[in-house]
This record gives structure tokens, C-alpha cells and sequence, in this order.
């Protein structure tokens, strides 16, 4: 079935077996009533094997089988039941007991969730993203003390935790970590006098780690642990007269200060306190010809502003100034030889660009206008196969940053076996339905 | 205030007799660090002497100098840069030698927001005077990385708010000439002829541009810029881009050569959208390229462009397609 696994899988077509074809899984029922699936990289190739099921099976059986085609079928019925056999426990004994937490968080109205819960049984299905080292290696970051080049990351710790939370998230395994011991160090990191976050304990507050704490609040349900009137404040306080934001009180002016500014607001609910209209004037005043956005107005287009500007201007429903067509085609743009996403015309690719780029094209919805399988590769080949984590280009060294960006990418190409992140807010789409809707199903939040 | 980077020659500071009067405060992780850094020794302990001077708010002379070394270290660490911007501000020190410090450290960390953030801070205060300067500045950096996003930021508001745009163009021109794909000197071209008060703006620079463009097109068909900086100096009016015979010559020019034609496709395929007519030649040499890149033939020349591209840059192909089925109905 794949090469990590040399054993055959068996299956008895002439019994009681009953199969589906869900390009690109085929996925069966077996006497034993297992639900399997069998992902197929070539669509083709799902086809083929399914066509075959279907001539065996007709070709033995009295009553011919039809094979069922529909996209509703009874295998959205059965209730999710994950098993230790199916579940893979915590790679590292988690800091408090909580092995209950390790069970993925199956949703049972959404057929891919229920299907990636039987991950470890699909053979083919993880196979070449190397998933359980990613996890291994952002739990290790842990434990690597005399790692000196972390040091020059000390201050930004904030984000660190943000990348490598919502990357154990997405791949299902958020259950490694205990919630209270990350909310009573952040909370040390809050500056109560005036409601931001700083980036570490002693650090000064700043609307980056501000809003990346907020994030990893969200993820674990524990926005309720702040003084949400005080944080908002705060956040509200940073936007100037034209409508820009400052990243704190000495005044760097960016539009990723915007985007910090409003995703934070919108998750905590706040975005009255600050002047909606003017801070939309002011991304859009930074729109270039191209049809991107730079940093400040008439600074070059650059996948990363362009990923802020438009999060920014979906969270507060105003995407009718975005020309979808003409920014869809300078995303597609960056797509190189090699398959992966540059961030202006004539630079590297960089696995980073994964999400920049495909969080813009997916909110102004033209993310058909990139080679997804391309740049599937791409992201896969960047991954340390042996120790987990993901480089900015294949051979380089491995990092937080670049692992959680490799996994986000993916996961917005619906690879299988990763949560769906959402693309505006950067966060898993059961945490943002959590936010908005409480735990019911949400309607489509980009809509526009 | 000089960072002194040999460690053999650095003295701890529990070793310094000026420092002997301040406990210093180790980093807080909480009791179990989430993603926790590791320490390099020497680091470890100026940072814990920062933390001390940090939370007694010292804002002296020794504590600035301990900014330089804890900057040396880590020139990332904004809460330094902060304390130290209210030292230097309680001290009331000459920012020229704060420049030149910046000067100094900027090199090696280009692409370090904490530093060009406070390069601002200090050019400010400074005022007019200091335009040349950071001009000068910004220039350096772009010598060593001439698509530094951050040094492009930075003169971009030099030259607003501070001035300093009588040589910008040629600067442009130079930076052109070292790289026709510089995207960021294409980019600084543009902000250069629409904002600059010295020049007469977009329409009257347009002639001289479109010119200019034509040729760094000619020179290398498959540079992305020149094309879109190109459609920039229509600035939205389809009216002038279409009537104007410049733009659909280069477009045949390059089609001739058989050779990097997409973005001259691409281009012409706008045209025709917009109610471009398309001379005899032209339909001749696309029809040629359609019969010899594709399987099928069409008398829609936008059609046939589309399916030429679908074919001759398939890792766009969708988008191809989609142009392909989104043609306005009069469309040759």
C-alpha cells in the first residue's frame, strides 16, 4: 500500500463489503465493518482501483453492485468512535495526565474530519507528510536548552507558542500540552496597567504578541481568563488619525499592525471601539497598481502585507475593494518552476509564502489558480524527514515559524489528516466557529 | 558605547567594579516553559543585568552602554530598543551619535525591524537636516540587498516626509541598470514619477516612461516587472492603454521573437478585452504560435490566446481557463 509498510492489505471483496468512490479516497466497508479509506495521490488512479472493485464484484456476484456515487452516504451516519487502535497516544507523556485530550476532536457533521480520525489506519494517507515527527520535534523545542540560537528568539516567545500550538492543533494533537500551564505563563506576560501582552515575561507590551496571545487563548477556550474591555482598549488605543495602527506606543506604523489589530478585536468581539471606516481607508490607500498592498501606502506589493490587507479587509466584510481577478493573478504569479510561492517578482520561494499567498487566494477565492499538487511537493520536501520540522526551502534548517506555516499551507490545500485552518483568522475553523457560534456548525464566514 | 563583540576581551559583569551595587534578575520561563529558549552564558547574565536596570527604570548612563552590549547580542529584543529610547531621551543625548551607532549595527542585522524602526525614531527628532543622511543610509543597505524591503520603506518615507527627491529617478535608473529585475526599483520608479513634487506626475512623465519601459521589455521579454509597471502608466484608463500604439507594438515585437512571449500574450489578451483591434500581422502571428503550440484552432484570437498560454504555462492553466471561459462577448 505505501512504502513504509511492506505488509499487503487484505480485503474480501466477495463478502459483506461495500465500497465508495470520494475522489481522491476510495473508501470501503469490510465484513468486520472497519471503515477504511485508501487515499490516492492520482485521482486517476482512485477511479481505476474503484472501476476494478466494481468488475470483480459484478463479475462474482449474483445481485451486480452499483457503486454508490452520491456524496451523502451512510457513512456520514456512523458515529465517529475513536479506539486506541486508531488513536496514536502522545508522542511525549504530556506534563499533567490528560490522556484523554490526546483523542482527535472528531466532528461528526463533517465527513473529512470523521475520515482523518482513523488516520494511523490509512497507510498511504499521512504518508509523505511526516506528521508524527513534526509533533515530536515541536514538543523537543521543549527540552533543547542549550540551543543558542534560540536565544535571539527569547522576546518573541508569544509567537512561538502561537506557531507551535496551532501546528500540534491542526495535526490533532493540542492534547500534548496542559492549557493552565500555558495561560498562567501568559498571563505573566500581561501588563495589567495598560492591557497588551509583551512577547516574554518582562518584555514590554506590543500588538503582536498581543494578538498571538489572544490566538492561543482562543485555541484553548480560555479567552475568559482576560479583562476583555482592558485588552481591547488597548488594542483600540493603537489606531492613529489616518487610520493605521502602530505597533505600540512608539509609533512603527504597518499594515500588519492593522491586521493585528482588527483579527484581535473581531475575536474578542470589539471592533466598534475602533474607527472601522478609517482603518479600512487606510489599507485601501495602500492598494497598488498590481492589485496587492505594501506596508504603507506606495510600498512595494509583498505577499505577506498582501496577506494582512486582505485578512484585515475580510474580517470586517469589506472585500468589494480588493479586484479578486487582478490580485488573484499576482498571487498565481508567485507560483515558480520549482513549485513553491515566492513573495514578489523575481525573489526565492520560501515554504512561508505557502501561507501568505494561499490565505489571500483562498479569501478572495481564486486558490485554483495555483498547481496544488506542485506545491504540495514543494512543502513536503521541506520537511527534516528524520527529526520533524519544516525549513524555508528543502536542505535548509527547520524551524517553528517555517513548520507551522508548512502545516497551515497544507491543511488549506485540504491535504489529508490536518484540521481546516481558517484562512482570515489563522486559527483551526472549529476554534472560529467556536468564537462566533458557539459549538453549532457555522455558515461560511467569507461570504461577501 | 562600542559593543564589544570578542568575547575573549569581554569582562562579566559580576567581574566589573561599577556594576557591583545591582543584583541581577534572571529570566522568569514560569515553572514549565512552553517554548522555552536556552542561554548562552555570556548573554544570560547581561540579560539578567538588563532585567535589573529594566525594572528599576535606571535610565543612566551605564544603563545605556548596557543597552549596546545587550543590542551586540541581540539586536532583536525590542524591549531593549525601548528602554533604551527612554534612556537616550532622559539623558537628552546628541542623536548624531546614535545614528552612528545605527550606522554601525544596521549592516549586519538589514533586516531587523527594531532597527529601522529606531533609525525612524532618531531621524525624526533630527528633522530635515538629516534627509541626506538617511538617503546616504538607505542607499548602503540597498548596495548589499537592493530589494531590502525595510531600506525601501524607509526612504519612501524620507522622501516624504523629510525630502530629499531631486536625485530619486536616477537613482532608479541606476539601480536599473545594476538589475532590469529589480521589482523593488520598478516599484520606487513609479512612487518616484506619481509622487514626486519636482516632476509634472503621471501624465506628463508617461511618454518618457512608456519609452523607457518599452526597452527594458525588449531587453528581456520574461521580466514580470517592466509589464506591469507598463500597465501602471495607463493608471486604470483602458481608453489610453488600448489607443496607444506603443503598448500592442511591443506586444507583436515580442511575439516575433517565438521566444518569452507569455506576458506579451497576457498582455495583448487584455487588450483585446478592453476592445483593442487587432492589426492583420498581429492575428497572423498569433494564429501561427496557436497552430504550433496547440492542438486546436479558433478564428477568436482570445481564444486562441488562452489556449496557447493553458499549454506554454500550464502551472497557471486553471487560470488560462478561466480567462478563456470569461471573455466579454465582442471580443475579436
Amino acid at each position: 500500500m505505501n512504502r513504509r509498510n511492506t505488509d499487503n492489505l487484505v480485503e474480501d471483496l466477495l463478502g459483506d463489503f461495500e465500497y465508495e468512490v470520494q475522489v481522491p479516497y476510495l473508501l470501503y466497508r469490510n465484513a468486520a465493518q472497519e471503515v477504511n479509506g485508501i487515499w490516492f495521490y492520482n485521482a486517476h488512479d482512485c477511479e481505476a482501483a474503484a472501476n476494478l472493485f466494481g468488475r470483480i464484484l459484478n463479475a462474482y456476484s449474483k445481485v451486480p453492485q452499483k457503486p454508490k456515487a452520491s456524496t451523502k452516504s451512510e457513512f456520514e451516519e456512523l458515529e465517529a468512535v475513536p479506539t486506541s487502535a486508531v488513536v496514536e497516544g502522545p508522542l511525549e507523556p504530556p506534563p499533567t495526565s490528560s490522556a484523554a485530550a490526546a483523542v482527535p476532536d472528531v466532528s461528526d457533521d463533517s465527513f473529512v474530519n470523521f475520515f482523518s480520525g482513523f488516520g494511523s489506519r490509512l497507510g498511504a494517507t499521512m504518508e509523505d507528510l511526516v506528521a508524527e515527527k513534526h509533533v515530536k520535534y515541536i514538543l523537543s523545542v521543549e527540552k533543547k536548552k542549550d540551543d543558542f540560537e534560540s536565544l535571539v528568539l527569547e522576546h518573541l516567545r508569544m509567537n512561538g507558542a502561537y506557531w507551535g500550538l496551532t501546528t500540534l492543533d491542526l495535526l490533532h494533537k493540542l492534547g500534548a500540552v496542559d492549557p493552565d500551564e500555558v495561560v498562567s505563563w501568559m498571563m505573566e506576560c500581561y501588563h495589567q496597567d495598560c492591557g497588551g501582552f509583551g512577547g516574554n515575561i518582562g518584555h514590554d507590551p506590543h500588538l503582536l504578541y498581543t494578538l498571538s496571545a489572544v490566538q492561543v487563548l482562543a485555541l484553548f477556550d480560555r479567552l475568559d481568563v482576560l479583562d476583555i474591555e482592558k485588552v481591547s482598549d488597548y488594542v483600540a488605543g493603537l489606531q492613529n488619525g489616518d487610520g493605521s495602527f502602530s505597533g505600540d506606543i512608539w509609533g512603527e506604523t504597518d499594515t500588519r499592525f492593522s491586521y493585528c489589530a482588527i483579527c484581535c478585536l473581531s475575536i474578542l468581539h470589539r471592533l466598534d471601539k475602533i474607527d472601522v471606516e478609517k482603518a479600512v481607508n487606510y489599507i485601501v490607500s495602500c492598494k497598488n497598481l498590481d492589485g496587492g498592498f505594501g506596508s504603507i501606502p506606495g510600498g512595494e506589493s509583498h505577499a505577506g502585507q498582501i496577506f494582512c490587507c486582505v485578512g484585515a479587509l475580510a474580517i470586517t466584510g469589506s472585500l468589494h475593494h480588493v479586484d479578486r481577478d487582478l490580485l488573484g493573478w499576482w498571487l498565481c504569479e508567485r507560483q515558480c518552476k520549482d513549485g513553491g510561492l515566492n513573495g514578489r517578482p523575481e525573489k526565492l520561494t520560501d515554504v512561508c509564502y505557502s501561507w501568505w499567498v494561499l490565505s489571500s487566494l483562498i479569501m478572495i477565492d481564486r486558490v485554483h489558480w495555483i498547481d496544488k499538487d506542485k506545491l504540495t511537493r514543494f512543502i513536503l520536501n521541506c520537511q527534516d524527514r528524520e527529526n520533524g520540522g519544516i525549513s524555508d526551502r528543502p536542505d535548509n534548517a527547520v524551524d517553528v515559524f517555517h513548520t507551522y506555516f508548512g502545516v497551515a499551507g497544507l491543511s488549506l490545500m485540504e491535504y489529508p489528516g490536518l484540521k481546516s485552518l481558517d484562512p482570515a483568522y489563522a486559527l483551526p475553523v472549529d476554534v472560529v466557529n467556536r468564537i462566533f457560534f458557539g459549538k453549532q456548525r457555522a455558515p461560511s464566514l467569507l461570504a461577501s | 558605547m562600542s559593543s564589544s563583540d570578542d568575547d575573549d576581551e569581554r569582562i562579566p559583569f559580576i567581574q566589573r567594579p561599577e556594576w557591583s551595587d545591582v543584583r541581577p534578575v534572571p529570566q522568569d520561563d514560569g515553572p514549565h516553559p512552553i517554548v522555552p529558549i536556552a542561554y548562552h552564558d555570556d548573554f544570560r547574565e547581561t540579560m539578567d543585568y538588563f532585567r535589573a536596570v529594566y525594572l528599576a527604570d535606571e535610565r543612566s548612563r551605564r544603563a545605556l552602554d548596557l543597552t549596546t552590549e545587550a543590542i551586540g547580542m541581540n539586536p532583536a529584543n525590542y524591549t531593549v530598543w525601548h528602554f533604551r529610547r527612554l534612556v537616550l531621551e532622559a539623558l537628552n543625548v546628541d542623536l548624531h551619535e546614535e545614528r552612528d551607532f545605527i550606522d554601525e549595527i544596521a549592516v549586519r542585522n538589514s533586516k531587523n525591524y527594531q532597527i529601522w524602526h529606531h533609525r525612524r525614531w532618531v531621524a525624526e527628532k533630527l528633522g530635515p537636516q538629516a534627509a541626506d543622511k538617511e538617503l546616504e543610509f538607505t542607499m548602503m543597505i540597498l548596495a548589499l540587498d537592493a530589494k531590502n524591503y525595510h531600506a525601501w520603506s524607509h526612504r519612501q518615507w524620507v522622501l516624504q516626509s523629510l525630502g530629499g527627491w531631486e536625485k530619486e529617478l536616477d537613482y532608479c535608473c541606476k539601480l536599473l541598470e545594476d538589475d532590469i529585475f529589480n521589482n523593488s526599483a520598478w516599484n520606487q520608479r513609479y512612487f518616484v514619477i506619481t509622487r514626486s513634487p519636482l516632476l509634472g506626475g503621471l501624465q506628463a512623465m508617461r511618454d518618457s516612461e512608456v519609452s523607457y519601459t518599452v526597452e527594458a521589455i525588449l531587453a528581456n521579454p520574461q521580466n514580470e516587472s517592466p509589464w506591469r509597471y507598463l500597465r501602471g502608466l495607463y493608471k486604470g484608463d483602458t481608453d489610453l492603454l488600448v489607443s496607444d500604439n506603443q503598448v500592442s507594438d511591443v506586444c507583436l515585437k515580442v511575439l516575433k521573437t517565438n521566444h518569452n512571449y507569455i506576458f506579451a500574450l497576457s498582455l495583448l489578451l487584455d487588450l483585446l478585452c478592453y476592445g483593442f483591434q487587432p492589426s492583420h500581422e498581429l492575428k497572423r502571428v498569433v494564429q501561427f504560435l496557436g497552430k504550433t503550440e496547440t492542438d486546436s484552432s479558433d478564428a477568436n484570437l482570445a481564444t486562441t490566446i488562452c489556449s496557447i498560454l493553458e499549454t506554454v504555462d500550464p502551472m497557471r492553466s486553471n487560470y488560462w481557463a478561466w480567462r478563456k471561459n470569461n471573455l466579454p462577448s465582442q471580443v475579436c
